[in-house]
């Protein structure tokens, strides 16, 4: 998002008529919630607050500072989550902790009859605390797009997201080759694959699976335990062939759930 | 067993809306899961699905080495089909909503089925 179009979108937030209150909380939705209403709480809470998000059906407290996310809290004790990340910092380099903290939030908001809010001064986090998640990275392990490209074709605003963590792609439009990158042998065994399989592999598929639908991201993941997966994504005339590190195939997903 | 994966897999993860296990060579479920009760034509279509993208072990369906773990997305639903490790003919076979924890949900039914060998 530019920063004339962030601008903007925030002169009109303060412009809204004041959100109404139901005598304890703020009620932000009615009917539902969305990733952005709650990702768009953090972003506006700069002091050392407890925002506590009422769903209808749980109670999360996030813990935010300086626009940060720090910690996330049970508030009512209705998760049960054996991989928990309540109650721990979001540290840079625990990437599987802050995408479950992605996850939980998306599920929280998934399932939510309404969205309410109570701001309440937090006492278990230190602004200044380096261990917290930004709005840029809370977003992106959200899905939530931060780069407004929605003109340009799908693969590209894919390749744009996730280009940098494949070890090798080849872009086909049409019958003709667009463009290749990354390691050259994972090159080659892509465009193997793409001259002898992937024909077979769309027509069975189209005979045999009328729900089907285009666009698709479909992977085959570490066939012979090389930590190296493979992925055709298709949008309309475009396929995108790939090699990602399997441990990133989740990543590749979200990219494309975010572009199609 | 098979029965048992497949309930802890929807009970874990309410995203996961269809569970099942299937014989790739006939594409027929053997068993359901889950809280959708999806038709038989549903079911049938999933088990094609899941044997054109899994593939033979004799002929991958994309790459040089067979297939035991496929992911599809859509923009409303992502699917996975995971080879059985008892009997390779057979997968289990998963629809769920694309906001699903993937990492997670992959990892608990890899864990499932390493102790089901």
């Amino acid at each position: 998002m530019s920063e004339e179009t962030d601008l903007s979108r925030r002169l009109a937030a303060l412009a809204n008529e004041t959100p109404e209150f139901d005598g304890r909380a703020r009620v932000l939705s009615q009917s539902g919630a969305t990733i952005e209403q709650l990702i768009d709480e953090v972003d506006n809470t700069t002091l050392a607050t407890a925002l506590t998000f009422d769903s209808g059906n749980a109670r999360l407290t996030l813990h935010v500072a300086g626009r940060r996310l720090h910690m996330i809290c049970d508030a009512d004790g209705s998760f049960s989550d054996e991989n928990s990340v309540f109650g721990k910092a979001l540290a840079v380099e625990d990437e599987a902790l802050r995408e479950n903290a992605a996850s939980l939030l998306q599920g929280f908001v998934s399932n939510a009859k309404l969205l309410a809010v109570v701001s309440e001064v937090s006492t278990l986090i230190d602004g200044d605390a380096p261990d917290s998640m930004s709005i840029d990275s809370l977003r992106a392990a959200c899905g939530v797009d931060t780069i407004d490209d929605s003109h340009l074709p799908q693969a590209e605003r894919m390749l744009a997201r996730v280009g940098d963590d494949l070890t090798a792609w080849i872009r086909m439009n049409g019958n003709r080759l667009e463009s290749t990158s990354g390691n050259v042998a994972e090159i080659s065994g892509l465009k193997i694959a793409l001259t002898t399989q992937l024909s077979v592999f769309e027509q069975n598929r189209l005979q045999n699976c009328p729900s089907h639908s285009d666009p698709s991201i479909t992977c085959f993941l570490d066939a012979a335990n090389s930590g190296q997966s493979l992925g055709i994504a298709i949008f309309e005339e475009t396929r995108l062939l790939f090699s990602i590190e399997t441990s990133k195939i989740a990543l590749a997903c979200r990219a494309f759930r975010v572009v199609s | 067993m098979q029965a048992e994966l497949l309930n802890t897999m929807t009970d874990h993860y309410p995203e996961c809306l269809i569970a099942a296990y299937a014989d790739l060579g006939t594409r027929v479920s053997l068993l359901t899961a889950g809280p959708v009760d999806a038709p038989r034509e549903a079911l049938d279509e999933l088990c094609a699905e899941a044997a054109i993208t899994l593939g033979s072990l004799e002929a991958p369906t994309f790459g040089a080495d067979p297939c035991h773990v496929a992911i599809k997305m859509l923009d409303h639903a992502v699917f996975v089909y995971m080879r059985a490790t008892e009997d390779p003919t057979d997968a289990y076979l998963f629809m769920c909503r694309p906001e699903i924890d993937l990492d997670g949900f992959i990892k608990t039914a890899q864990a499932g089925l390493a102790s089901e060998g």
